[in-house]
């Protein structure tokens, strides 16, 4: 282990033992704010894995989100799976969700694969929001299991700390392994990868359906923390929440996404307390961040010797 | 010899701008081929014709060893060993020199879905030894983004020679640069085509280095050949000096 890695295995245990103690220091109500936090980590990385690594911008990232949740509360509601296994089920619905709408946006660049990933989303969100007798329409799924399976605040705030530390672990070897490299080369010019032999559709359909898988991780959590699932969780507005954790954590960065979450959420529970338009002052901080500091919070925290897990390997 | 490309009546239009017009061309293996011709002369969309690039909507049959690879994508034809270098270079900008040189490396070992990193250092000695060849090996964890044009080209070059090509398109591999860096460009590549036994076309302005490296030298004009020959009949050719050549040859 170089000590770079030593570093870096430091600080990352340094957070996840500071986010322990948080979760059982300052009551139930901050540990029900660190898990959602923690949640939308994760969603926000599994953005970032396409965004900043696959050079793919989603508009229409949460319909795996909203999928991972419907995949764990239909799986109950409807085909009577137990509780345990159905947590798998959510994560599946969104991987396969993510393999079939993603091998239609992969064939397309830019603005275009943009605008189809968004597409992908409303057919989602209107699949799940008028296919009531199945996904109780605009009223979701709910009470079909005890929020959080009836665990306290903190110690759902622990198992969730366990998932994302998991999947940020796989996610982190992910990108440092030859597809990694593959996803970040594609991302960055698909048409030198093509002539190098690379079917960069391919790659990018790779990182998608594994980006869709940890969405789908994400928002069955997100399904069991509240113990209900609703057609939002797959609507434009939890896509563009990701997005703006992205940009103000650091677009580039491994951990941004993660500064990110932190940050806005913590802004939209304070900031909210006391003024009504708390998304003026969102407005507010991601200008500032876009326009003076574009590799946002991870870049200011690596100018603090504080690893970002930036791209230079 | 037997041809190693076999190009007949290649023909690529943009609207109503017809670019390549009927072009036959065939290269024996191990032939240095240099393609010149004006600006609009249709060089360049000849080779992303070859390469892949510009292969939709082309007319005629390309054959490749044999087989017709006519319409087939950049990726196929890089897989069966076509290289190809970009005027303007095309390499990951944002990573370190010695990371483009392993993503080049991947699709040849097959480990584009790999997930072992084990499997990725093992290719790290294939890098550093292309990049040594390329003269790049002190600049290895430096950002692309930092370092000069002419070591971009160079590592162009060694990302396409990862790929252990048979056929190398190299599409104004000396542009941009000062007299002993091209000259030292060219003979690093001369010396690698030579050594690894790659047939090369190239389409080059510098015509001191078309002289210097081309058996057979193909001149365009509009999109079609005008002449085509070794360097002394070329340099012979009274319509050529007058076009092109000027009557320095």
């Amino acid at each position: 282990m170089t000590a770079h890695h030593r570093h870096e295995s430091i600080i990352w245990l340094g957070a996840a033992v500071a986010a322990a103690v948080v979760l059982f220091a300052f009551g139930p109500g901050i540990a029900l704010l660190g898990t959602e936090i923690m949640i939308m980590a994760l969603f926000a990385c599994s953005l970032n894995l396409i965004m900043s690594y696959g050079g793919m911008v989603s508009f229409g990232h949460a319909a795996y989100f909203g999928l991972g949740a419907y995949g764990f509360a239909l799986a109950i509601v409807r085909f009577d799976v137990p509780p345990a296994l159905a947590l798998a089920c959510g994560p599946i619905l969104a991987l396969l969700a993510a393999l079939l709408f993603g091998s239609l946006c992969v064939r397309l660049s830019h603005i275009y694969f943009a605008m189809l990933t968004l597409a992908c989303a409303e057919i989602t969100y209107a699949i799940l929001f008028q296919a009531y007798d199945f996904t109780g329409g605009d009223t979701g799924l709910t009470r079909f299991v005890a929020p959080r399976f009836g665990l306290t605040p903190q110690l759902y705030g622990l198992v969730v700390l366990v998932v994302l530390l998991l999947s940020l672990l796989i996610l982190r070897r992910l990108v440092a392994s030859p597809l990694g490299l593959a996803i970040r080369s594609v991302g960055e010019d698909p048409y030198r990868t093509a002539a190098l032999g690379y079917n960069p559709r391919r790659v990018q359909l790779a990182a998608f359906v594994v980006a869709g898988g940890f969405a789908g991780l994400a928002g069955m959590l997100f399904s069991v923390f509240h113990g209900n699932a609703f057609p939002d969780y797959a609507g434009l507005a939890f896509t563009l929440d990701a997005l703006v954790m992205v940009v103000i954590g650091g677009l580039h960065s491994f951990v941004g996404p993660i500064y990110g979450a932190i940050i806005y959420l913590l802004m939209k529970t304070f900031i909210s307390r006391y003024v009504g338009e708390w998304e003026l002052v969102v407005g507010i901080v991601l200008m500032a961040v876009v326009l003076g500091a574009p590799r946002g919070l991870a870049g200011l925290a690596a100018r603090l010797g504080i690893p970002s897990g930036g791209r230079k390997s | 010899m037997p041809p190693l490309l076999e190009a007949r009546n290649i023909s690529k239009a943009f609207g109503r701008f017809v670019a390549v017009a009927g072009v036959d061309l065939v290269i024996r293996k191990g032939e240095r081929r240099a393609l010149i011709g004006p600006n609009g002369a249709g060089k360049s969309t000849l080779l992303s014709i070859l390469g892949g690039q510009q292969a939709g909507g082309a007319g005629g049959q390309v054959r490749f060893d044999g087989d017709d690879v006519s319409g087939l994508q950049p990726e196929d034809l890089a897989r069966r060993g076509v290289g190809r270098t970009f005027q303007i270079s095309r390499t990951f900008r944002k990573m370190t020199v010695a990371e483009n040189m392993l993503a080049s490396l991947l699709p040849r070992a097959g480990l584009i879905y790999s997930l072992s990193t084990q499997r990725l250092n093992i290719l790290r000695e294939q890098a550093d030894a292309i990049l040594t060849e390329v003269g790049l090996a002190r600049r290895s964890g430096t950002i692309v983004d930092e370092i000069s044009h002419g070591d971009r080209k160079r590592l162009e070059f060694g990302m396409v020679l990862a790929t252990r090509p048979r056929l190398l398109l190299l599409d104004e591999p000396a542009a941009g640069m000062g007299l002993q860096e091209r000259q030292e460009l060219m003979a690093m590549m001369l010396d690698q085509v030579t050594r690894n036994g790659i047939t090369l076309i190239f389409v080059e302005h510098d015509i001191d280095i078309v002289f210097r490296i081309a058996d057979v030298i193909t001149v365009m004009a509009r999109g079609r050949v005008f002449a085509e020959g070794n360097p002394q009949e070329i340099a012979s050719n009274k319509d050529v000096q007058d076009i092109y050549l000027g009557s320095g040859h």
